[in-house]
């Protein structure tokens, strides 16, 4: 078995992989409080993109324009996670600093740098960074806050711990992924099976923290 | 760009992703560990602020006995003969005074004899001395024979039951919680009938069960809460002394379960 073969299969199963934790999702979503209704718009437009840009690319169409789309809905998701679980007066102020940014850097990016054409890696590095701090933020923010006895039963444990994983695992990608192309685009391919396995992790750990809630 | 460039990037970004990986790892294992340390000493914390409850809880107690017993002797050795001697005296003067005389005295001596008869109650009531001699349940059913009301109460102990013994302390307290909750019975919950069942297996078990309004353990800790249930509270305490426990329910056969290691 060659690395295209595992990087076919790792890429089928990695866009797959967002069936599990939406499948417990939608059984569940009757239960579900806002944080979790926001991870299930996510989950939706996951699967959707995936769907759509599989189909696309099926029918040799370019389909970075759905990937910005995704960026944009990602990063807006998963920081309004942050801004339901988070209740201090500084985040909610660094919510909409953070959405102001990002949106600045998302427009700087298509207008004079990258176009809707080619994929976003710059934007996509800025999410990786704020995501990443953010989470971080979030574990000091229940140690300062919240009494939880079991941390394995707590859901947003688990879904922070896959923002985490995956963001810091995806970051070198999105921060040389420009670059790489640019010199041999070769090796993005093996690289990008980085990417998919991340994936894969990120949807278990979502899986688990709305399973976690489930039992709960 | 040459073979070895690509290597050279592939591997740095590699290693790039693998650094940020053992990073947010090391940071979920290192959160895991502060919050379970802070867990483990939260409890104990807990615990050693309900240990000093539950110390301040048995002096409270322990003091509260120690005076009803100081002021059950006083009346007993004080009031008492004093009230005796007026008696005999009231006697003496009876046989001298002529028959209009007699007659006042009389309804005075009712007076003295109800006084004497209170006094007793009270000393019974405040140091029970069938409590110290034959135990909690002879206790309650002394208690329940003075008591003047109209509800039937009866007290049955299982044929069944396996030797056991409480010491004065366990049977003082024991005797209070069952004194406290007929009482309370008897005032809130209008029944006509209660019945009270002793049983001893690998615990002493008293249920108490009747056919007026029963209360759930929701209720209780309601009451509790908003400083409305002394005696429940007072239950409570002397509970948690005996390292037993209470339940109360609506709906099952009894509406009240002591349990208590033995």
């Amino acid at each position: 078995m060659n690395y295209k073969t595992i990087y076919e299969i790792l890429a089928h199963i990695s866009s797959t992989s967002v069936l599990i934790p939406l499948f417990i999702a939608a059984l569940n979503f009757k239960t579900f409080n806002t944080s979790l209704k926001v991870l299930f718009f996510y989950l939706c437009a996951s699967g959707l993109t995936e769907l759509v840009s599989f189909t696309m690319a099926h029918q040799k169409m370019n389909n970075t324009l759905v990937f910005l789309a995704f960026t944009v809905i990602e990063y807006i998701s998963f920081l309004s996670l942050y801004f339901i679980e988070i209740k201090t007066p500084a985040f909610k102020k660094f919510y909409f600093f953070m959405l102001f940014f990002f949106a600045a850097i998302f427009l700087l990016n298509i207008f004079y740098f990258g176009g809707i054409d080619r994929i976003d890696t710059f934007s996509s590095t800025v999410e990786s960074v704020v995501l990443i701090f953010t989470s971080i933020y979030y574990f000091y923010y229940i140690l300062n806050n919240l009494h939880i006895p079991k941390l394995n039963q707590f859901y947003f444990f688990w879904i922070n711990s896959a923002i985490l994983i995956y963001f810091s695992m995806s970051l070198c990608l999105f921060l040389f992924s420009q670059y790489i192309l640019q010199q041999n685009q070769f090796i993005l391919r093996p690289l990008w099976i980085i990417h998919n396995i991340s994936n894969i992790c990120f949807n278990l750990l979502i899986a688990k923290g709305i399973w976690v809630r489930r039992q709960a | 760009m040459g073979e070895e460039a690509s290597i050279n990037i592939l591997l740095l970004v590699l290693c790039g992703c693998f650094i940020m990986v053992f990073l947010a790892i090391l940071i979920i294992v290192f959160f895991i560990n502060y919050q379970r340390k802070m867990s483990l000493h939260t409890h104990k914390l807990q615990m050693l602020e309900a240990e000093k409850q539950l110390e301040l809880f048995k002096a409270t107690v322990e003091i509260q006995d120690r005076e009803r017993e100081k002021i059950a002797k006083d009346l007993h050795d004080d009031i008492g003969p004093f009230l005796t001697v007026l008696k005999m005296n009231y006697y003496k003067h009876q046989k001298k005074a002529n028959d209009e005389l007699k007659e006042l005295l009389k309804s005075d001596m009712e007076l003295i004899d109800t006084s004497i008869e209170g006094i007793r109650r009270a000393c019974s009531d405040l140091a029970p001395v069938m409590l110290m001699q034959l135990g909690f349940l002879t206790g309650v059913q002394n208690f329940v024979s003075s008591l003047k009301s109209d509800v039937s109460i009866t007290i049955n102990q299982d044929k069944e039951n396996h030797p056991y013994t409480l010491n004065e302390v366990q049977n003082l307290n024991l005797y209070r919680v069952c004194q406290e909750i007929l009482n309370n019975l008897l005032k809130h919950s209008k029944a006509s009938s209660i019945h009270m069942t002793c049983n001893t297996s690998d615990k002493l078990y008293v249920y108490f069960d009747h056919n007026g309004a029963a209360i759930s353990d929701a209720e209780v800790e309601l009451l509790i809460k908003k400083n409305k249930g002394l005696g429940l509270k007072s239950i409570q305490s002397r509970i948690l002394l005996l390292n037993g426990s209470i339940s109360y329910s609506k709906n099952t056969e009894y509406h009240i379960v002591l349990s208590i290691p033995i």
